[in-house]
């Protein structure tokens, strides 16, 4: 599904992102890990086609995504606060989003209505601007929003942190359950080795840009990556 | 899509977190926008009396047409600088819809469609215009006219979109400003000794505007093809990470003021203020503006007749000594809002922080008076005035100032651009000068009414004395009301 070939970024002759190749296959559930510098948010850029690597390329079903953006209307991401429309309220920025993947007023509410526990009715009808919000309740925004028009590929950065523990339960159910019933491909980076492990099928760990490990999660894996990141 | 992008556009500045605190300021400017239009209007409605008189007195016999043309090259060109220096392209409004499934190239297009609703672009039109209808329609007919209009247009959006090509063109090649300086200087120089007159070409190129309409077009296709090169590299850029670092392109680490340790805590902190100013682009403009304003003095001191303007020279020593308290001062806390807090939770006594903003005041108060001793070629009267508005400026204007600044400060945005800025503007903003101006003259106008006005410049600078020697006892005072207001003022600051 995602191809990466001889990728590599460099800020002032520093190399932060170096990946020779990898492949995430369809229905993979694609978990990063690393401290922090190890590049894992340029990467995810990087897919996106928000950073220019400095050389080689991301595929995204065999096509590279800076030459077009077909990748774009099968791909839900969102990584930072960047991602919102800040000075809208959350409900203008899903009418907004729900007019970019051709969603009737009632395809709209049928879809937010899968995300009421999620909400926890903070975050619709509230007459707060995104900018208003708390940081968790903006992931939250961000995480329903690129969920819209079941995408192929869903890339989430750091979905848990911010998140109170009840919303991140919640989370991690809904993307399990994504996973098995829609054969989503998720890309997911966590700082939480409990999280991911729980999530994700594959995980790769990433320091300086470079892929450490790159393993199957099993029952041993958390305590596996507990012992690689315990210095 | 269009529809949805020009509705963020609109909430995008109604929501604005400035927008509803300085409503009254944005009215004004709106307000004064409307008038600097009016204004243009009216001289364009007017230009061919201009012509008339200009004909008089410099160019008997030219036709009014050739009249205006010889300006408009050097129209067209002032125009460029303004747009350089005040129009920019709002390239960060496209990082939402980076991810989202739209295309980049209709992002783009609205971008740069949108950029050309524009002020700047109204005022050719505003200006030049009336002047199509009213002379070249009724002197040269409808096929002039219409080359005019079509010329007039074309130079506009040949220069906005130029100008905007030009700017993103200067972030990769800094040099470029300075080969525009030199083409500058080189015209200047060329025009001065005669040797080439561009007023000349002027005329020549708009009479084949008028006389061949069809060669009207060029600018027209000119401004197409810029259009079409600023769409190419808005494409090819859209990068985030490339745009937002281009930004701040200088991480230049600008001295660490070492030498003010040795004042302890009231130095660190001044240090950091003088880091906070020289690291941002807006404090760093108030300070090179205040520089410049050193220069204000010859505004007066050059007039010919200066006798009768004496009692305005404690007014420009006010100015040239106190112009950075002033500009820098009316915001005085707003500038820390991004770490208000910070300042609040730290081992730092508020006292501290007064002393050491009061004691960087003083001390460019004290620069600008020694660089201020220039004047003494204007007379050593003019050195006298100075010392007195430095010392009346050191005891007096500056807790004055300080004190009103603390009046429900407003948040600045630190990393936002200085050109018409007027993020942090409340009431107390607009009204400070006014104290720090004429209150000198409430001890100087008695004396010099009653004809000793040395006694009155005196007067002015031992009020300034007796203001420094209980200045411990005002810094208490400032102290006092900083911390009374302190929570009142880091709300303001928190809030949006």
């Amino acid at each position: 599904m995602i191809s990466v070939q001889g990728l590599s970024k460099k800020y002032k002759g520093v190399e932060v992102v170096n990946i020779p190749e990898l492949n995430i296959e369809k229905g993979e559930s694609f978990g990063l890990v690393g401290n922090n510098g190890a590049g894992k948010t340029t990467f995810f850029r990087m897919i996106l086609d928000l950073i220019r690597p400095s050389q080689g390329a991301v595929l995204s079903k065999e096509v590279a995504v800076n030459t077009t953006e077909d990748w774009k209307f099968y791909t839900g991401s969102f990584l930072d606060e960047s991602f919102l429309i800040d000075y809208l309220t959350p409900e203008e920025y899903f009418d907004f989003l729900a007019s970019l993947h051709n969603y009737s007023k009632g395809d709209l509410r049928e879809f937010l209505s899968q995300f009421d526990d999620l909400f926890n009715g903070e975050i619709l009808g509230r007459d707060k601007y995104i900018r208003d919000l708390s940081k968790g309740n903006q992931k939250k925004v961000g995480i329903v929003s690129a969920l819209m028009g079941d995408p192929e590929i869903l890339i989430l950065d750091e979905p848990f942190a911010n998140l109170d523990p009840t919303t991140q339960i919640r989370l991690k159910g809904l993307l399990r359950d994504l996973k098995e019933n829609k054969q989503l491909t998720m890309l997911i980076s966590s700082h939480d080795l409990n999280h991911v492990t729980e999530v994700c099928e594959r995980i790769v760990v990433l320091e300086k840009g470079v892929i450490q490990e790159d393993i199957q999660t099993s029952e041993s894996t958390l305590k596996d990556l507990e012992e690689y990141f315990t210095l | 899509m269009i529809k949805d992008f020009l509705s963020h556009g609109f909430l995008q500045t109604r929501r604005s977190p400035v927008w509803a605190k300085s409503l009254l300021t944005n009215i004004f400017l709106g307000m004064l926008g409307l008038m600097m239009l009016f204004y243009v209007l009216m001289l364009g409605i007017f230009l061919h009396k201009v012509a008339d008189a200009l004909e008089a007195e410099f160019y008997q016999g030219a036709t009014r047409i050739e009249i205006i043309s010889r300006f408009l090259i050097y129209y067209f060109g002032f125009e460029f600088i303004i747009r350089f220096f005040l129009q920019n392209t709002p390239v960060l409004f496209i990082q939402p819809y980076l991810h989202l499934p739209l295309k980049k190239s209709k992002i783009i297009h609205f971008m740069l469609r949108k950029s050309m609703v524009s002020i700047f672009n109204l005022l050719a039109l505003l200006l030049l215009f009336p002047f199509g209808v009213l002379v070249v329609f009724r002197d040269m007919g409808v096929e002039a006219f219409l080359g005019w209009t079509a010329a007039i247009l074309g130079l506009t959006m040949l220069n906005h979109f130029l100008g905007i090509y030009f700017k993103k063109k200067l972030n990769d090649h800094p040099n470029l400003l300075l080969i525009l300086i030199g083409v500058m200087l080189g015209a200047t120089i060329v025009e001065y000794f005669q040797l080439f007159e561009f007023s000349s070409l002027s005329v020549w190129v708009f009479l084949q505007f008028l006389e061949t309409p069809l060669i009207a077009l060029v600018p027209v296709v000119l401004a197409v093809i810029f259009y079409q090169l600023n769409f190419t590299y808005l494409k090819n850029n859209t990068y985030p990470d490339e745009i937002s670092t281009r930004r701040s392109s200088k991480p230049k680490i600008a001295g660490d003021f070492a030498f003010l340790k040795r004042f302890g805590k009231t130095g660190e902190m001044m240090a950091l203020e003088l880091k906070m100013i020289l690291r941002h682009k807006r404090p760093r403009n108030t300070l090179v503006l205040s520089g410049v304003l050193l220069l204000y003095g010859l505004f007066f001191y050059t007039q010919p007749n200066n006798e009768g303007m004496q009692f305005v020279f404690i007014f420009a020593g006010i100015f040239v000594t106190g112009a950075f308290f002033i500009n820098h001062g009316q915001f005085l806390l707003s500038w820390q809002s991004g770490d208000f807090d910070f300042l609040l939770t730290r081992n730092i006594s508020f006292r501290q922080y007064i002393e050491s903003k009061y004691w960087l005041f003083v001390a460019v108060c004290c620069i600008a008076f020694v660089i201020s001793l220039g004047y003494a070629y204007f007379g050593w009267k003019i050195v006298f005035i100075n010392f007195a508005a430095c010392l009346f400026n050191i005891g007096v204007s500056i807790p004055l100032v300080m004190r009103m600044a603390m009046f429900n400060p407003k948040k600045i945005d630190l990393n936002r651009g200085a050109a018409f800025n007027y993020e942090g503007m409340g009431t107390a903003q607009w009204l400070i000068g006014i104290p720090v101006l004429f209150f000198p003259y409430v001890f100087y106008l008695p004396f010099t009414l009653a004809g000793y006005e040395n006694y009155g410049i005196m007067a002015v600078g031992l009020v300034g004395v007796i203001g420094f020697a209980f200045h411990k006892h005002i810094l208490g005072l400032l102290t006092q009301a900083f911390i009374n207001r302190r929570h009142k003022i880091a709300a303001g600051f928190r809030a949006q």
